[in-house]
């Protein structure tokens, strides 16, 4: 059988054997027009009179409109445009403070902060008889921040079909202009640059006839103004000791991470269901380190309907030079109260279902964030009373114009 | 640092074993499984992309296997 047959009787397999459409097929084009919209709802529990010693404050709730085009030109080659619009409002923590009782609050932003992101990118893939080439640009705005990036991944496939090499990197140049920078005490930073380079490389295996295995390895690295321009930092005053004094959030100028990544799919034929298992592990030179575990079980239900409960747990350690609550001078001068960089565990739990109308795919999902410092593989002194709880409830679909 | 020594070990001969062992060939007639939808490393590419913004924004980790993906100015 040759490399045609081969792709047709692959074809003719997956239409027969699909419940529901291929959407993220990586080796071929589209075979027809897809368009894709969800509606995310994002929304933060509130920020307890516990946490800030003072009044329930509440946290972001985001709006997010997504948008996806798939316009197959060719059997070579095909454009990919994505949009998304988000409109955000609510409060975010601004500083950590020791209270007279010893224990750490949280200080909050106010609820004042208003403002929309967004974020659209387009890329072209060719496609070869075993290889696939995408290129790419994207833009990310804000009032206050506009990031440029421009992305490239190749893979390939091997003959027999049973393994898929790949490499994928990206580059992003990022301008942050803080607003209101004469309207606090010390003074916010102006205009600032950063940029980022990744590169991953990825091999993905076919075990045999029920299970795939990819493993992926890589790097991050940033340099420029990788602090952020609305968090303070409560410290001891350096000119006079008895005294405590806030001064903006400064951490160092790079950033070098690497990361590896597994992911199986495992098709269970008894159940007519699929199980996910992806695992990342990442490390960086803050002296931060992370574990990330995913578990998805598609379950088919009835004849185009799917369920997928989800589980992800999340643990990470704190960065070297991250504090609640600075009781000396640091020597590097990197201060930090972010609760991103403290030590802390995190898990979701998510449900799906999906179900396909005609050239329809809807779905829906609900999922939960939880985090804490309990919930970590590091114990914590004092957790971070910052720490975010989320939910999000999103609803969308694809067509395709068969 | 939270791997610890044999964690690597592990995972070094598990990766030497998956791709220095001889896979039973699948043909393209046994591939109707490894073909569905929700076999997919990625099957719903949208949420997938909107749960990566999300976590990179309010965690420190970033990238995933396809890359680090754009910037934002997220709190």
């Amino acid at each position: 059988m040759n490399l045609i047959d081969s792709k047709k009787a692959l074809s003719a397999l997956a239409a027969t054997a699909a419940v529901l459409p291929n959407i993220a097929q990586a080796d071929s084009p589209a075979e027809s027009i897809v368009i894709g919209y969800k509606h995310h709802k994002y929304t933060e529990k509130d920020a307890s009179a516990t946490q800030t010693g003072n009044q329930k404050v509440e946290r972001y709730e985001i709006d997010v409109n997504q948008f996806q085009l798939l316009l197959p030109l060719s059997d070579k080659y095909q454009l990919n445009f994505d949009y998304q619009t988000e409109t955000m409002s609510g409060a975010s923590p601004w500083y950590t403070y020791k209270a007279g009782d010893g224990t750490v609050r949280q200080v909050m932003s106010g609820a004042s902060i208003k403002d929309t992101r967004d974020d659209i990118k387009v890329s072209l893939s060719t496609y070869t008889q075993n290889s696939t080439l995408t290129l790419g640009v994207a833009n990310s705005s804000e009032d206050d921040y506009d990031a440029n990036s421009v992305f490239a991944s190749y893979s390939h496939t091997t003959d027999d079909k049973m393994q898929t090499y790949g490499i994928s990197v990206d580059y992003s140049d990022d301008t942050v202009d803080p607003v209101d920078k004469d309207a606090f005490t010390p003074q916010r930073v102006d205009e600032q640059d950063k940029n980022s380079l990744s590169l991953m490389l990825s091999t993905t295996q076919v075990i045999n006839r029920n299970m795939l295995w990819q493993v992926s390895a890589g790097f991050i690295e940033k340099e420029g103004y990788l602090s952020d321009p609305y968090k303070l930092v409560d410290i001891v005053d350096p000119v006079d000791n008895s005294q405590r004094i806030l001064i903006n959030d400064q951490r160092p100028k790079d950033r070098f991470a690497w990361l590896f990544t597994s992911s199986t799919r495992n098709y269970v034929e008894s159940m007519q269901a699929a199980a996910h298992v992806d695992y990342r592990y990442y490390q960086d030179n803050w002296d931060l380190s992370s574990h990330t575990i995913e578990l998805k079980w598609l379950q088919t239900i009835a004849k185009d309907w799917r369920l997928i409960p989800s589980f992800r747990y999340y643990t990470q350690t704190a960065t070297d030079f991250y504090q609640t609550y600075y009781e000396s001078d640091r020597p590097q001068k990197y201060y930090s109260n972010d609760y991103r960089l403290s030590s802390y565990g995190a898990i979701t739990l998510g449900l799906k279902v999906e179900t396909k109308i005609d050239d329809w795919l809807l779905n829906i999902s609900y999922e939960s964030y939880r985090s804490d410092g309990s919930y970590g593989l590091e114990s914590e002194n004092q957790d971070n009373p910052g720490l975010v709880d989320f939910d999000i409830l999103s609803l969308g679909f694809y067509y395709s114009f068969n | 640092m939270i791997i610890n020594k044999p964690i690597c070990k592990i995972l070094i001969v598990s990766l030497i074993a998956l791709f220095s062992s001889a896979c039973t060939t699948v043909q393209p007639w046994e591939r109707a499984n490894l073909a569905k939808n929700e076999m997919a490393i990625n099957s719903d590419p949208m949420q997938a992309a909107f749960s990566q913004h999300v976590y990179t924004s309010k965690e420190s980790t970033s990238g995933s296997s396809s890359g680090a993906g754009g910037g934002c100015g997220c709190n």
